[in-house]
Parts: C-alpha cells; structure tokens; sequence
C-alpha cells in the first residue's frame, strides 16, 4: 500500500508542474498583470505600464518569467492583491476557513441524506416511497445549482424566514465567541443544504441499488434462511457492504463541490475562495484569479489522489496494476 | 453581486468609482488641475462640524450611550487608510469615521473652520489650530503635523494623486522636481512657516478664489509615520495594519476587504462618542435593502430599486440627499492630440443636431423608469447641490418633444433621402450613431437599449457600439483615447466642492471629454478664477453665463443629478447624511437600546 | 394490415420483418413504449419548435425596453408578466431558449466530435498512441470544468459567443473521448474488424465504415447528457455575467435578474419561469438519454 501510494504521488508530480504552467499562461493571457499583482489595471497611461512591466521583470523572457512564479508559489508567495493590497495568501486564508466549513456542512449532509434515503429506497425497493426518492433524485440531477440556491433562498429564507440569505456570519460578534459560532453555522447551513442536497442524488442512487443488488446474494439467503431477523441483515450484513464502495466516491466530491462552491457561494454572498474568485475577475484583481485557479487546480488534482488511494485501500486488486 | 461583481446602481457607482479613476492617473502630466475630482474628497471630509458644536450639549446628554453601529459599503475597501493616499470612497468612509481636517465645508459647499480658523491675506494664509486635539495615539495635533503632510505630498517618492493641492504652495514646485533627495519628507516647502504649535502660515502662488477648498488640509500623523520613507509609507503598517485619526473613533481590528471595527475614542475633541463602537462592513450591493431589515447594517446608501421596496417598511428611516454629481451623454466632437483637444469631428459640428438629440431622449422618463424617480433632470453640467448651479428658468428646457427633434433634424438638413427609415446627414451621407455605455448594474443595459431606441423613433440610425456595453475601465480607456468608433458616450463625474470647471472643461484638460473647445468659454472659466471672484456674487454670475454657453452649444447633454438614499436603522439616531456619505458627526450617532 | 391479405401472407410477413428488425427498430420500439421518454421528447419538441419559430408566436420584441410596463405581474396582454425592463417574459423565454439551446446543441456536437475523434484514435491504434492521448485526456480532466470555464470565458470575453462555445468544447471534451476510447477497445477484438483489416480497409475507413456505427449507442447516449451539462453550464455562466452578453436573451440572462434578493421576494414571474423552463428541459433530456440507454440495453425488459 505504501509502495502504491508512493507511486501516485510521484506521478503527480509532473502533472502538477504541467498545471502550473497552464494557469501561467493563463495568467499571461489575463489583462494587467496577473502574476504580481503591482500595475494598477485602472492606469492605462503606456508609460507607467512600460515602467512597471520593465521594473516587474515582465519583459523578461517567458520561462524566466515562469522560474521566478514558480519560485515564489513554492515558498507560498503569490504576489499581491490590487484591490486589497495585501498578500494573495493572506486574502485568501482569511476566505479559506469559510469554504472548508460550507464543504465540510455540504459533505456531512450528503452522506446522511444519501444514507437515509438510499438505506430507505432499497430495502423497500418498488413501492411508493422508493418511487418517491426516485423522483426527486431526478429532480436533483436535473436542477441547476443556482437555480436550487434561489429557491433554498426563495422558500426558507424569505418565505419561512428560517436561514440568512447572505454572508458567512452575522455583523458585530466577536470571532471564536460562542455566538458567533452560532451564527456561523445558521449562515453555511442553507448553501450547504443546497450544495449537499444535489450531491446526494448520485449517492442515493447508488446505495439503492447496491442493497438491492446484495439482498439477493447469497450470504444473505443464508442469514436469512438461519432466521437473522429482517433489521439486523439489511443494517448489519448489507449495509456494511454497501457504504465501503461510497466512500470511494468522496474524493471526487472535492471536485464537484469546488465547481459548486464557486457558484453557490455567489448567489449566497458567502465570503468564501469561489465568491472571492468571481469577485476579483469583476474587479480585474487577477492576480487572486490566478492563485485561486492554480489552488483549485492543485485541489482537484489531490482530491483525485485521494479517490484513487482510498480506492487502493478498498480494492486491492487496483494497486497491482 | 460583485459583481460581481461589479454591483448595481451602476450611474452612482461609476461616480464613485470614477473619482477613483481620475485620482489613478493622477500622476499624469496632464491632470495637474487644482480641482478634479478627488480634491473635493478631501475638501469634504468633515462637513457640518460647527453644527456639532451646538448639539453637541444637547445630545451627548440626552442620547443613549453604548451599543455598536454597522455602516455598510457595496465596494470592497483597498485599505489605503491614510488620508494622504487613499484613492476611493471605499476607504474615505473608514477614514472619514476615524479622521478629519483643518476645514470642512458647510452646506453651500463653502469651507468652514473644523479643527482651526484662518485668516486669509492676499497670498498668505493662517491657520490657528484647535489646541487640545488628539491623535488615537496620544499625541497632540500641532502645526507641525500639517507642515509635515505638505512635505509628503510634494515628496517627489509620494505615490499618492494630491500633488496638485499642494502644487500652490510657494517651493512646493521646487520639491517636488528635486534631482537628490532624502528618501524622508525632509524637505522644508518654502511657503510653509510654522509660527507654534498652534499656528501655522502658508505662501501662495498666486490668488484665487478656491485657494482653500484646494489646499490640502487633512493632516496625518507624523508622530506615528516617523522613520518611514515617503515611498514606503502607503504600504506600511501603520497606514494599513493599525492607522492613526482624529476622529471619534479609533482602529481596533482590520478584516482586509471585508470589515474594519472601530471603538469610541474617548479623548475626541468634541466630546466622547455616544456609540461603544461602529463597524464598517463590505457587503454584497444586491444585498443592502435585505440586509437592513434584518438588522444586520444599520446605515448604507441604497440603490433606487431598492429603496422604493424600503420605503414604508419597519424599522427603518430614509433620508434622502442630492449627490455631489451629475450623468451625461456626451458627444464626441473631436480629440486629444496629446497636449490640448482639437474640436476635428465633423459629425455633430452643426448645433441643431446636438440639441435634436436632447429633445429625443426621454430623461425624465430615464429617471423615473430606472431610478425609480430618485434625481432630477439637469440642463446644466453641475449637481444641483453647488451654489454656482444655475437658474435653470434662463436655461433651454430641452425637455422630450419627439416633434421638436424631428423639427431641428429637418432644419439641419438630416433627412431620409434613402427611404430606409433613417435620417442621411446633411451632405446625403449615410449617418450612424454609435453609442457606448457602461455595463455594472442591471439597469445598464435597458436603460442604454432605451436611449438607443429614443434616438430611433426620431430616425436616427443609433445602435449600441458593438451591440454590447463596456466594463468600467475598458470603457474610459476607450472615452479617453477617442476610439474612432465612438460618436455617444454616456457617463458621470463626481464633483469637487468648488464649481470651477477647471479640469473638465478647458482646452488643455485631458478630461474634456467631449473634447469641446470653445474661446468664449476659456474666457469665462478664468474669470472665475481671477481676483475679481474673490467675490461671490460676481463668481456666480460668471458660471451662470458659463452654463447659459454650455446649455446653448451642448457639448453634452446633462441627464440628471441624482439622489442618494440611505436606509438606516430607526434604533440608530444623530446620523446626518452628507453629499458623499453619511459619516458626519459620527460622535453623535446613538442607538435606542 | 390490410384485410386483403391471408393468415398466411401475414405470417410471412411478420416472419420477414422480424428478421429485417435491425436493433435501431427494436430499440427505437422500446423507446417509443418507454412513456417518460415519450413525453419528455414531445415536451422537448415544443420547446424547440418554440424557440425557434418565437418571432411568429410572440407579438413582442426580446429587447424593446418599455418603461411604461415594468415589473407588471402576469395579465394585462402580457401572459406571464414583464421583467424591470418591460420586456415580455414570456417572449423572453422563447428567444432565451433559442440561445441557450443553440450554444448547448453547438457544444454538445463539437464535443461529441472533438471527443469520438480522440476516443477513436486511441481506441482503435491502442498503444503508445493510445497512451498519449489517454493521458492527456487525463490531465486534462484535473481541471476543475467551472472555474477554468469561468476564467476563460472572462478572459475572451470581448470575443463573443463563438470564443465562448470554444471554451465549452476544449474543456469539455475528455468524459467523451474515455467513454468512445474504452468501447472502441472492446468492439475492436470483434472478429468482424479484424476481417476488416485484412482486407486492406485503411483506419479511416474501419473506424467509420465498421466501429462508429455500432458504438453509436454510446455516442448517442453521452451526446444527451453532454447537451444537459452544456445547456446547464451556459445558463450558470450567463447568471453570474460571464456567459451571453447581457440584452441577448437567454434563460440564464433572465435568471440573472434573480440575483437581486427584491426580485426573488417580490416579482416571482420573472425569476420562477426561466427557472422552470431550465429545469423542466434538463429533466426532459435526461429521461430521454436514460430511455435511449435502457431502449438499446438487450438485456432490459422494457
């Protein structure tokens, strides 16, 4: 296992250094500059941004230009921020607590709603509420996450009055108060209920039919014939056979809620890394674009990482390959 | 949303913003005009502080004390939180809520005396400064402090855009070309003559009736900035991490972008604050009138579309106030040869058009639809608030009269001799219109594809400029180099205090959009300017005739003076909203508890 | 039937068709019996049709801003309201389905292009061929699809709606290409290719002519759920203002409006319908592609 895990990872390697250069060209691509993060991108006078450009090195040939990025990212530094004036880094741990806490909250929902609906749904295969959790997976799949946010934010926090509709926490608490604590979770919980609920679909689907599928098997016809009550073969013998395999799945949840997270964090106004992604292209701070895209990047990829080690740790038979 | 982020409201977000924009490139050669736009900012810091003083007995007695306030802002603060330096009215809230000036204006935009008096003669000026002010860190406000502001200003490292409030001062010119020079503002103005602690001489250059509301008044803390080189200091820590003022309340915490708290500066010179403390928070601009009701922002200037929602509900009062600015449509009538503007453009050369054009569009109608009624329509370009706005019952009306603008196109000889339902110009010539707005909010697009079509149903054969709108700062980089394909830009300037067009409007202004020139109006400009102004009465009757002028030629066609609206919290009192925001008297904000 | 006919020429015939029956016929059969699917293609038919006959349905204008009627609830000539524009919503909706159905289509078939082309390639060579181009298809796929989608796309954001397709294609492409490459794998070991190549047929022709027509299935049935993903991303971008420009209609364009929190509270009419005009034909697309999965699965009952 070890030997294997060590393997991936050095593959990554590579395709790390290749990602990194995409998102460098990217950032050359961007107006302004994107790398530093010094040029005011409101002065088009030609002769400050020449003066700037030469002071800034951004003249100087691509791969140098690169070398010197590469650099600085590895010891963490990826320029400043226009707008803020500050360090990209320091801006975006300030933002990057929130994200972890909604993905977190989002996650945790998956899995109980996943658990209990798809628990539901294939022990009672065919009946009216199977049919039921059917639909509204369909419907799950089908709803855009925007569009699910305004009618979260619709109906639970307009009509009900339930949940904020806006910010991360509450204006004028003392951080890592109680209250403030509170108030933390009552702001994440609507957009992760969004941004979980519409993950659980899959995840429901496919612990249904795992369970329907493994009720029929033989180790079950076995129990059963020895008389295991109904409860304890579905919650001891089938269940435990049936969660391992949707555990794999969670690394690739990291990519699908950083996709989600971007948007449901815009529509919420939740003061996390994708509301700060699409608040810096509007306001042309590229260079936050730049590190925020490298650092979803490096997340997806890890995220990737971890589907495949966790599925090592299941399958065995993958790590031989 | 940030909008997206760029937000909503997007005529007096690009006011704001633009008096950004103009301070950005301050540091042109071109724009050393003693009174563009981010003067009036610091010409306008603290208003009203003589009222204060009357309350103030009253109110610190009656008001509750304790308790916190939220003021909110639609545009993520950058954190420059040194008067000197800062560049929007992002950080001008945080700092008008910590800091404040030497001279205020009042009302009528005039200047008042705030943190001192002074006697204006012939080229000098004195000012006596309070005694017994303090700075947050415990050190007194003395001349030495102003002198020393000055000093950075002229500092040839500054990297500020207030250069041209200090260019008057006698010397000041002479630092600021220095060939060898220390990397500290060392360098002693000539001008400047520090009597005591408390009373301060200045030297001009020359006199002129707006000398004060362009000097540079707002000190900053040379105590607290000692040691640290003129280059260095708007990035410095002490700017940025833990800022200085002299005002009610004092920097306690600093959540870059999002929110900076604040707490009741007890030795405040006009008395402690009511408050406990107050808190500025950036929040999303879709999000103000929601926010308010639900407590979570106690003051904040709503956009039009969401107050009308606000107005009658719970909890929460609306005072309204006339803004320091006005929208336009210019046209443009020639460009900028790099040194003056040249009126080359033969497209809108015959007058009747220009007018044609203000008869076509439906401002009231503009206002009404997309501001929700808030503003009124301008025939002059100035805010209604100045005092050199003009009669407007000596101004042509202009008001929508399709019959009227067909009748003038007619007479200009702009007929559809094609028959394709659009005007030819006057030479027969195929004549098409293209118009260039900004995007930002989301009226920015019905409200330009409404203008558009005001201009059709006359036959104009008007469209939007690539069919799309322009971000922000494409589209003044597009205004200002006089792209070829633009014929109809619309946008707005934030205003100084003093009504001298200056900057905006002369030959050598690079700011002159339209790129007007006109001889008469050279004239009537420096008159205003000229000793015989020292006068009011006669400076007001110059800019009266300036904007009769203005009216008749039409270089642009002024839309509208519009009216900020500020929500705020009914357990919240003392608030006074001002011209730019609504930070006046902070000491004197109180909550119901 | 014709009455004309005997019981015997009738059993012949049955016997006939039965035999002519290609899979297309069966399976084309069990679609038409699958009733969800049937319905969705019915519903997803109108739209079209809709959508691109919407001048002579509509009496109003997409883009003619009318201030006298805004913000007006449904009624009053105008059936489901207008937006703070005065525009017809329900005009809206129709032109809104043009666009957002057009750069969905659009993306859709340069995907299953750009895709199949490379799925077939490393399919059929297998190899070093195939190892290139599986990884970088990989590599590719480490992407994270929105945030480099919404990058691009305010990156190339003067260039248009083509520049905008374009970043729809090239970062959409990989799921395709792995699908098409691992079926043109198993199909390739089938005794009929390897005749096929004895016989001289150059690649070109085999995989054209031999194996695209029976991964077809595959194809189809990936282009549905790519035509979804696509019509869903166009529409997120457009909401948060990276995707048409604003003034082009479409579905996403109006959802932006719902970005104002006094809009979601009070002018439901302007928000709900392109919220459910999206949704309903997500919905109708992916039982369509589930219909057309289960109608060529042999093993499936229906």
């Amino acid at each position: 296992m070890l030997l294997y895990t060590l393997r991936r990872i050095l593959i990554m390697i590579p395709i790390l250094i290749m990602i990194s250069i995409v998102v460098f060209s990217l950032a050359l691509a961007m107006p302004g500059d994107a790398l530093s993060g010094q040029i005011d991108p409101a002065n088009t006078d030609p002769q400050y941004v020449e003066q700037m450009r030469e002071q800034l090195g951004l003249n100087d040939p691509v791969h140098v230009q690169y070398a010197r990025w590469a650099t600085g990212v590895l010891q963490w530094d990826f320029g400043r921020s226009f707008n803020h004036r500050m360090p990209v880094t320091e801006l975006i741990g300030e933002r990057l607590p929130n994200t972890i806490l909604l993905s977190v909250m989002s996650l945790m929902i998956t899995y109980v709603l996943a658990f209990f609906m798809g628990r539901y749904a294939g022990r009672h295969p065919y009946t009216p509420g199977d049919y039921g959790i059917q639909g509204l997976n369909y419907l799950m799949l089908a709803i855009p996450s925007f569009v699910a946010a305004i009618f979260a934010i619709f109906i639970f926090s307009f009509q009900f009055g339930w949940f904020p509709s806006t910010g991360s926490v509450g204006s004028g608490l003392e951080a890592g108060t109680w209250d403030w604590w509170v108030s933390k979770i009552h702001h994440t919980a609507l957009p992760a209920l969004v941004l979980g609920g519409l993950t659980t679909a899959s995840y429901t689907q496919f612990l249904r039919n795992d369970i329907i599928e493994n009720a029929q098997k033989d180790y079950v016809r076995t129990a059963r014939a020895k008389g295991t009550p109904e409860g304890t073969i579905y919650n001891k013998h089938i269940l435990r056979n049936s969660v391992i395999p949707i555990i794999t799945l969670f690394g690739f949840d990291i990519a699908s809620i950083i996709g989600g997270a971007v948007i449901i964090e815009t529509v919420f106004t939740y003061r996390g890394i994708g509301e700060l992604l699409i608040s810096s292209i509007t306001n042309r701070d590229y260079s936050v674009v730049t590190a925020i895209t490298l650092m979803l990047s490096v997340a997806t990829l890890v995220g990737n990482l971890i589907a495949d080690l966790i599925y090592g740790v299941v399958d065995p038979r993958i790590r031989v390959e | 949303m940030k909008k997206s982020l760029l937000l909503l409201l997007a005529m007096l977000l690009s006011v704001s913003i633009l008096v950004v924009a103009c301070g950005g490139d301050g540091d042109e050669p071109a724009d050393t005009d003693p009174d563009t736009d981010e003067d009036a900012d610091g010409a306008d810091e603290d208003t009203d502080a003589d009222e204060a003083d009357e309350e103030d007995e009253v109110s610190q007695e009656d008001a509750p004390q304790g308790g916190t306030v939220t003021y909110g802002f639609t545009q993520p603060f950058a954190g420059v939180f040194d008067i000197a330096h800062y560049g929007g009215q992002d950080d001008s809230i945080a700092l008008n809520i910590m800091t404040e000036g030497l001279v205020g204006t009042d009302d009528e935009l005039l200047p008042e005396p705030n943190l001192a008096t002074w006697e204006e003669d012939g080229t000098t000026i004195t000012f006596n400064i309070e005694e017994g002010v303090y700075w947050h860190n415990g050190e007194e406000l003395t001349a030495h402090d102003m002198a020393y502001t000055w000093q950075v200003i002229a500092h040839p490292d500054y990297t500020g855009t207030r250069q041209s409030n200090v260019a008057m001062i006698v010397g000041a010119e002479e630092v600021m070309n220095l060939e060898d020079y220390d990397a500290e503002p060392t360098h002693e103005l000539e001008g400047v003559n520090v009597i005591d602690d408390y009373t301060l001489e200045v030297e001009v250059t020359s006199v002129a009736p707006n000398t004060l509301l362009n000097l540079w008044t707002n000190p900053i803390p040379s105590a607290h900035y000692e040691g640290i080189a003129v280059a260095d200091l708007e990035e410095s820590d002490e700017v940025r991490r833990n800022p200085v003022g002299l005002g009610p309340f004092q920097v306690t915490n600093i959540v870059p972008g999002e929110q900076v708290e604040f707490e009741a500066y007890e030795d405040y010179w006009q008395g402690a604050p009511n408050l406990d403390g107050v808190v500025y928070r950036i929040i999303d601009g879709e999000m103000a009138g929601e926010l308010v009701q639900q407590g979570e922002v106690d003051i904040i200037d709503v956009p039009p579309s969401q107050a009308v929602d606000l107005e009658g509900a719970d909890g929460i009062t609306l005072e309204e106030i006339e803004a320091l600015s006005y929208s336009y449509i210019g046209f443009k009538l020639g460009h900028w040869d790099g040194e003056q503007n040249v009126m080359d453009n033969p497209k809108f050369e015959d007058v009747r058009v220009r007018q044609a054009f203000a008869h076509a569009i439906d401002r009231q109608g503009i206002i009404d639809a997309f501001s929700e009624g808030y503003g009124t329509v301008i025939n002059a370009p100035e805010s209604v608030v100045s005092w050199a706005f003009p009669d407007e019952s000596t101004l042509n009306q202009y008001e929508y009269d399709t019959d009227r603008a067909n009748e003038l196109l007619d007479e200009a000889g702009f007929e559809d001799v094609t028959g394709d339902g659009f005007r030819e110009n006057a030479d027969g010539e195929e004549f098409t219109v293209n118009f260039m707005a900004m995007s930002g909010s989301d009226i920015s697009e019905p409200r330009a594809t409404y203008i558009v079509q005001n201009l059709q149903e006359v036959g104009i054969n008007a469209g939007l400029q690539d069919g799309q709108l322009f971000e922000f700062n494409l589209f003044y980089d597009l205004v200002e180099e006089d792209d070829a394909d633009i014929d109809l830009f619309m946008g707005a300037w934030g205003l100084a205090a003093d009504p001298d067009p200056t900057g905006l409007w002369r030959t050598d202004d690079f700011w002159n959009f339209p790129r007007w020139v006109n001889e008469e109006s050279e004239e009537l400009i420096e008159r205003g300017l000229s000793e015989e102004a020292m006068d009011i009465d006669y400076r007001a009757e110059v800019y009266q005739e300036w904007h009769q002028l203005v009216n008749e030629e039409l270089p642009l066609i002024p839309l509208n003076s519009p009216v900020d609206v500020y929500a705020i919290n009914s357990e919240v009192g003392g608030v006074t909203v001002g011209v730019r925001d609504a930070t006046d008297d902070a000491h004197l904000w109180y909550r119901e508890q | 039937m014709s009455a004309a006919l005997t019981d015997q020429e009738r059993i012949e015939e049955l016997k006939k068709k039965a035999k002519k029956q290609s899979p297309w016929a069966i399976a084309r059969r069990k679609l038409f019996r699958n009733k969800l699917a049937v319905i969705s293609l019915v519903y997803l038919i109108i739209v079209v049709i809709a959508a691109y006959l919407a001048p002579l349905i509509s009496p109003h204008s997409p883009t003619l801003v009318d201030i006298m009627n805004r913000n007006s609830p449904p009624g009053d000539g105008y059936l489901l309201g207008t937006d703070r524009s005065g525009r017809d919503i329900f005009t809206l909706l129709l032109y809104g389905a043009r666009t957002s159905l057009t750069i969905g289509i659009v993306c859709m078939i340069g995907i299953v292009l750009l895709g199949t082309t490379i799925g077939s390639i490393a399919g059929y060579y297998g190899g070093w061929v195939d190892a290139v181009l599986m990884r970088f298809t990989d590599f590719m796929m480490n992407f994270p699809f929105l945030v480099f989608v919404i990058v691009l796309a305010s990156i190339f954001r003067e260039a248009g709606i083509w520049a905008l397709i374009l970043v729809f294609i090239v970062l959409g492409w990989t799921g395709a290409a792995r699908v098409v490459r691992s079926k043109m794998m198993s199909e390739k070991e089938n005794e009929y290719v390897m005749a096929a190549i004895s016989i001289g047929g150059t690649p070109f022709k085999v995989i054209r002519k031999h194996l695209l027509p029976n991964i077809m299935t595959t194809i189809i049935v990936q282009a549905t759920l790519l035509l979804a993903v696509m019509i869903v991303a166009e529409t997120a971008l457009s909401f948060l203002g990276f995707g048409v420009p604003s003034g082009t209609p479409s579905w996403g364009n109006m959802m932006q409006e719902a970005r104002s929190p006094t809009v979601i509270r009070n002018s439901w009419w302007i928000w709900i319908p392109p919220a459910v005009a999206i949704t309903s034909t997500i919905l109708a697309i992916n039982f369509i592609g589930e219909g057309i999965k289960d109608a060529f699965n042999p093993k499936s009952a229906r």
